[in-house]
């Protein structure tokens, strides 16, 4: 008998929303010992459905209709209590965000604990020695230190160990994982997903894994249940679905994954580099009134050079300064030490009023599509901004910036529009056409598609693409996808705590990568050994749904 | 644009009572045919004519004869200016100041956010007295004093807000173009923390009211001829009483004009905030 059956299950959206119905007539079933991964895109209904079998819908949501049996019984006209009770004995949830969902106020160990004592199991002392257990299965290191320690002080990683662990206390039948890697690293992804793999043989309980990644899905998933706007398109066996799929919203979604297979470098130039930095150093030091603080190390002596025209790859964790060092290229953080120069000019200690007219030459765009726009400025006067700060007559800019957002792929039209009423894609298409409108030699692009669905991914790093050949400025591209920094860079920097551990012709790192860290970035890409065996070339995701730039 | 709409029957009244003491300031002089300074020592400290006093003072008379309606009407009118004025003063002087903090940062801001501790841990009654005592009375000071109560809101709140919009990366992305600081912080950031700094307003604008009305009332605030609410209160409170329409009106004034504003306020507060704004699910 399944751990969970959902048959027909519709959950109602409130009135005035683009769609009746969140989840629409859904059906599928969990075997115990059985991992099955819901898919889709944002606002597919993927996390509904997970909330509706947690009874965790927000209030203006409503099931409609269907069933949702637990090991045959049905729960949805059970009382709230009950299915409360339920909830953390025989169904427990792991949520995206791992810091947020512990209570930052008390020690993790009590937390756990806690879930031992509101099920009324055990006295103290067997209720420590449990945690301390499931610490230990979890493969948290030194279980006793993270048992009294507050959950800042622990990283994503462990904080997402200890969800796993206090989800596993009670022995549930069934966990549910709403995107449970997401917010993580790729490396602390890997041993996540490896992690829930082995409980699921050890427990032999069934898991719902919900995803956008199909990178993660081939590494984890039985069996697969594809979504679009809240319907189910495909379900099948992770071969049938990813080796073959038949629906062609699966196909072109299987598509746009970018593959970390890179792609050929283009005739290298020994011009002079447009950028070139040397030996960038920044500390953070959080300073107060009543004394010094901590201090991170950002950028440890970090060089590189990018030559006109080519695409450079920053690729590394969160954490090991490509940001900041992104940034500091364009002066939007300081360092303390290093030299950085722009063309033939020395810009590192440049006064801010000298620099001001040189920031034309170097353009950034930002991972943040919804932040990145002033959201009380039509699109077409946020990108005629730049050319009219830099003395381009008003008219000439306007006219400009209509040309761009043509350019971008939006329709001339919405110009006049304000940010919100454009989707994530089209405002990172804005953001593109800000940064090229004062015509840029370099585009610095600081996670551009991170926080888009990954056809949209598929879109705009196309259009990176073209209009970087049609316009031939240099770019330096910060991510930490590496499938990603395949598909678009020529060359890519690894960089780890603050250093470039490893630099070379995209091709040739991922051939035969020189430095341990690299070796274990690259073996931690979610989904390599299916991308092995499907063997598509690179570029083969250009093609992914295009109604999306349209506005 | 529906929520705009949504307008609940309290803050609904606020506004009506609002409207009515903007009106009162504006068109009042119809509302007497007497000058609020013209005496008539036969009819002095009369009641209303509904209770029985003289035909024509609608509201009494106060101890030298003068109309209650026409003084209500010019001290009404000075109140809600002098307030005006001041927490417009207030409100540049603050923001500026906390603007000009979080662009500098470093000791400067140190500094300044020290001067608005030290402001805020001061009772602003006691400096009003001591500076009216010393430089004596006039209007001017009068208004600038109001101005300088409540400035620290302002420049802590400007500060914060100016903070974390620079770190959102519009603003990077405006100052990577090439902007310069003044067109980043007037074009890009003030209309977008203009919200937050538009509540602190209405919630400064009474506590102005008050601060003014109590110093009249002591009788270092505004000076006869003119008058203002708390003068006026000042003038009752001998005859509270005998004739307790002479401070009691004023009173009532005083309280749903605050009390209206602060309504208001905390409405706005709610309807700006957009953490209490209904947001999109994933």
């Amino acid at each position: 008998m399944p751990v969970l059956a959902v048959e027909g299950l519709s959950v109602r959206l409130p009135g005035g929303a683009d769609r009746p119905f969140a989840v629409e007539d859904l059906s599928l079933e969990v075997r115990p010992g059985e991992i099955v991964c819901v898919v889709g895109e944002s606002g597919s209904g993927k996390s509904v459905t997970a909330q509706a079998v947690m009874d965790l819908l927000p209030p203006d949501l409503a099931v409609a209709s269907g069933s949702v049996r637990y090991s045959g019984r049905e729960l949805l006209p059970l009382p709230r209590a009950e299915r409360l009770r339920l909830n953390g004995r025989d169904i427990a949830m792991v949520f995206q965000e791992p810091i947020a969902a512990l209570n930052p106020f008390y020690r993790v160990g009590r937390q756990v604990e806690e879930v031992f004592r509101v099920h009324g199991a055990g006295d103290g002392a067997e209720r420590r020695r449990r945690v301390l257990a499931l610490f230990e299965e979890v493969r948290l290191p030194d279980p006793a230190r993270v048992f009294g320690a507050y959950p800042h002080q622990l990283s994503g990683g462990q904080c997402q160990r200890v969800m796993i662990a206090m989800a596993l206390a009670l022995e549930p039948k069934l966990l549910i994982a709403d995107e449970p890697t997401t917010a993580l690293d790729v490396t602390t992804q890997a041993q996540i997903l490896s992690l829930i793999r082995d409980l699921r043989a050890r427990h032999g309980a069934g898991v719902l894994f919900i995803t956008h990644d199909f990178g993660v899905v081939a590494e984890i998933a039985d069996r697969i249940v594809v979504m679009q706007t809240g319907r189910t398109v495909e379900t099948g066996t992770v071969a049938s679905v990813l080796g073959d799929p038949r629906h062609p919203y699966t196909r072109a979604l299987v598509a746009a994954v970018p593959r970390p297979v890179p792609r050929a470098q283009r005739a290298a130039t020994d011009a002079r580099p447009v950028l070139a930095a040397e030996g960038l150093r920044k500390v953070f030091a959080r300073r107060s009134l009543f004394g010094a603080g901590r201090r991170t190390t950002a950028l440890d002596g970090v060089s590189m050079t990018l030559a006109p025209g080519e695409t450079l790859g920053l690729v590394g964790e969160s954490g090991s300064g490509k940001s900041t060092l992104a940034q500091s290229l364009l002066r939007l953080v300081d360092v303390e030490a290093g030299a950085i120069r722009l063309g033939g000019d020395e810009v590192t200690r440049m006064g801010e009023r000298r620099f001001r007219p040189l920031r034309r030459r170097i353009q950034i765009i930002f991972q943040d599509p919804w932040a990145s726009l002033d959201p009380r400025q039509t699109a077409v006067d946020a990108i005629a901004e730049g050319p009219i700060i830099h003395g381009v007559p008003w008219a000439d800019a306007i006219e400009r910036a209509r040309r761009l957002i043509a350019q971008v792929g939006l329709d001339p039209q919405a110009g006049d529009r304000f940010p919100h009423q454009f989707s994530g894609g089209q405002r990172q298409r804005l953001c593109i056409a800000r940064a090229l409108a004062v015509e840029p030699e370099i585009l610095v692009a600081d996670e551009p598609v991170s926080s888009l669905d990954v056809s949209v991914q598929a879109q705009i790093l196309a259009l990176l693409d073209v209009l970087q050949r049609q316009l031939g400025f240099a770019m330096l591209f910060v991510t930490h996808d590496l499938r990603v920094a395949a598909r678009i860079c020529d060359r890519v920097a690894v960089m780890h705590r603050g250093k470039v551990v490893e630099e070379g012709e995209t091709a040739a790192v991922f051939a035969g990568p020189r430095h341990d860290y690299t070796r274990t970035l690259l073996a931690a890409v979610p989904g390599r050994a299916w991308f092995d065996v499907a063997g598509v070339g690179a570029g083969a995701g250009a093609g992914a749904g295009g109604a999306e730039g349209r506005a | 644009m529906r929520r705009l709409f949504a307008v609940p029957p309290l803050v609904m009244l606020a506004m009506l009572v609002l409207a009515a003491v903007v009106g009162v300031c504006l068109f009042g002089d119809a509302l007497s045919p007497h000058s609020p300074t013209a005496q008539n020592l036969r009819l002095r400290l009369r009641p209303p004519s509904w209770l029985g006093g003289p035909e024509g003072y609608l509201l009494g008379t106060d101890r030298i004869g003068r109309d209650i309606v026409a003084r209500l009407v010019m001290a009404t009118r000075i109140s809600v200016a002098v307030a005006l004025a001041g927490t417009l003063i207030g409100a540049v002087i603050g923001t500026a100041i906390g603007f000009v903090a979080a662009h500098l940062r470093g000791w400067a801001e140190e500094a300044i956010m020290m001067l608005v501790d030290v402001q805020a841990s001061l009772p602003f009654i006691l400096i009003a007295l001591t500076l009216l005592a010393f430089f004596g009375n006039s209007i001017t000071l009068f208004v600038v004093l109001m101005g300088l109560n409540g400035w620290e809101n302002y420049a802590r709140l400007a500060r914060g807000v100016v903070l974390s919009a620079a770190s959102q990366p519009y603003a990077k992305a405006v100052k990577a173009l090439g902007a310069s600081p003044l067109r980043l912080y007037l074009r890009h950031l003030l209309p977008n923390v203009a919200g937050v700094l538009i509540v602190q307003f209405t919630l400064n604008f009474p506590q102005t009211i008050l601060l003014e009305t109590g110093l009249s009332f002591l009788g270092l605030g505004i000076q006869p001829p003119l008058t203002s609410l708390g003068q006026l209160l000042g003038e009752g409170r001998d005859f509270l009483l005998n004739a307790w329409w002479i401070a009691v009106f004023p009173g009532i004034v005083i309280v749903l004009t605050t009390l209206s504003i602060s309504l208001i306020g905390d409405w706005l507060r709610d309807v700006m905030d957009p953490t209490l704004r209904d947001g999109g699910r994933s």
